[in-house]
């Protein structure tokens, strides 16, 4: 089955994500200790965009 | 068949120009560089992966399942954790030095002594530069600045060691009202390893400028102002009459004794122990050690990163690390606020307000009407306050405990859902408000030891 797009990025967005709370940490902005979560949501909400465009695809090959 | 990542090329341009810089401007250090720009790295990587899958899917190419592999994700999180260790430890370790100059590592040792003298008149301002090496500067009678010492050079030959050693003379001069002393190590150029400890004894009317960039500093016995400016550097000051200006990238201590007038510090490095300091303090900056303080007359200002603190006055003792505030016999109105500490304050005078993310609060005033404001998102709060105290007490915890072991004054209410209140005695106007989210408050009462041995000390009820 042809992988979705968001499946694709999802590894690029998480890493740039990472950096940027670690630039965010290194600035004095906010500590990468209280914007950690920050990455589970990103992650969690790449999941849920993966989920839909399964669901999707799926519909679309007349499947489930 | 897959098309090979552009991470790779873009990896090894980036890393030849860095190489290309440091090589036209020496002066840039590539760990310096690295420690402050390093999450940009991981930005571009995500970014250029990005645009790759991007590309791909505009292209209709099929996509890879995983933008990132597992091996550039190990890959990531070493890079994190390599950067952050090092940063730490780079606060902890300021002598671990590296160098990229070869040269520096090897070859031998050849000594060189140094001696100079200059009239100076009784109160004279000296300048010193000394990039490499130790400097010991003390007042004393008499009215020349007399310089002795010793340079250091690292090389290969003697013959080599002796040119180097020619290119930087020591040079105690007067220029307009300044007295110079200049080791000129820089003429020796950048491959050379060259260093001076110098002693110098000045009139004790002498105010002093030191700059450097790795060695220690240690001066005593003046009556005008010391400013010091360095890349690395220990800096112990004693008996100075006036202002301490200092400003350090990196120092494991520094330490001054009785000092008359007021006290700078910025930048980073690890403990400060100030004692016996009769002007205003500031420090600015990150310190991963200990701040001690001691019997300080002026008003104390600290901030770092994440902290901030403002005492009027301390004539007993406090203490500042990473984890804890301890402070004992210190005057208000102080003010403190941190993502993430322990406080304990004993007998204290005047007003006090803290504000903390995570940590619990001990306080124990030593008047009996003490102003405190206390708000803690995560963290215990005990209060204790000597027998007899009539401030008005409202203090609210949102999931947690309330206990009064003080007495019937206080009184406790349950507000369910909302948490829970301790307040008292009514009719009294409020002075002391205690306030956490998350974590149980305590008040007490503390009772006088009986007049013998140590009157001093305080005891604390059981119940």
């Amino acid at each position: 089955m042809r992988v979705p797009l968001v499946t694709a990025v999802r590894g690029p967005i998480l890493m740039i994500t990472l950096g940027l709370l670690f630039v965010a940490d290194r600035f004095d902005a906010a500590g990468f200790d209280r914007t950690w979560p920050v990455l589970i949501i990103v992650f969690g909400i790449l999941k849920l965009l993966e989920r839909l465009a399964l669901r999707r695809q799926g519909l679309g090959a007349g499947g489930v | 068949m897959r098309r090979g990542s552009l991470v790779g090329p873009f990896v090894l341009i980036l890393v030849g120009v860095v190489l290309l810089l440091n090589n036209f401007k020496p002066e840039l250090s590539l760990l310096h560089l690295f420690f402050n720009y390093w999450p940009f790295l991981l930005v571009g990587w995500g970014a250029v992966r990005l645009i790759e899958i991007l590309v791909s899917a505009a292209r209709a190419q099929p996509l890879p399942r995983d933008g990132i592999t597992t091996g550039e994700w190990v890959l990531a999180v070493l890079l994190c954790l390599f950067a952050s260790g090092a940063d730490f430890a780079r606060s902890q370790l300021p002598k671990a030095r590296i160098t990229m100059h070869g040269l520096q590592l090897f070859g031998e040792t050849f000594d060189y002594p140094l001696a100079g003298s200059v009239e100076a008149g009784p109160a004279p301002r000296v300048f010193i530069e000394n990039l490499r090496g130790n400097v010991r500067v003390a007042g004393g009678e008499g009215s020349e600045v007399k310089v002795e010492g010793r340079a250091t050079v690292r090389a290969f030959a003697k013959d080599d060691a002796d040119k180097v050693n020619a290119k930087c003379p020591l040079e105690v001069v007067r220029e307009g009202d300044q007295i110079i002393v200049r080791t000129n190590q820089e003429r020796a150029g950048g491959d050379w390893s060259v260093s001076a400890d110098l002693e110098i004894s000045v009139p004790k009317g002498a105010s002093v400028t030191a700059r450097g960039r790795y060695g220690d500093f240690d001066i005593a016995n003046l009556d005008g102002n010391v400013e010091i400016a360095s890349d690395n550097a220990g800096v112990r000051i004693t008996g100075v009459g006036g202002d301490a200006r200092i400003q350090l990238e990196r120092s494991d201590i520094i330490r001054i004794v009785s000092l008359k007038g007021k006290v700078e510090i910025k930048g980073r490095g690890e403990d400060i122990e100030l004692e016996d300091i009769s002007g205003r303090v500031t420090v600015k900056g990150a310190y991963s050690g200990g701040l001690s303080m001691r019997r300080l007359a002026g008003p104390l200002v600290f901030e770092s990163r994440r902290s901030e603190l403002r005492v009027a006055g301390i004539p007993g003792v406090l203490h500042l690390d990473l984890g804890d505030l301890t402070a004992e016999n210190v005057q208000g109105p102080l003010y403190f606020k941190s993502s993430s500490r322990d406080v304990e304050l004993t007998a204290f005078t005047g007003p006090v307000e803290i504000q903390l993310e995570r940590g619990d609060v001990q306080l124990r005033p030593a008047g009996k009407d003490p102003q405190i404001q206390a708000t803690v998102r995560s963290g215990d709060i005990v209060l204790i306050l000597p027998e007899g105290a009539d401030g008005g007490v409202e203090a609210t915890t949102q999931r947690g405990e309330v206990v009064n072991e003080f007495g019937e004054e206080l009184a406790t209410e349950d507000l369910g859902q909302k948490g829970a209140r301790l307040f008292g005695p009514p009719g009294k106007p409020v002075r002391i408000r205690l306030s956490t989210r998350r974590g149980d408050i305590t008040v007490r009462k503390t009772v006088a030891a009986p007049e013998q041995g140590s009157p001093k000390r305080l005891q604390t009820t059981s119940v």
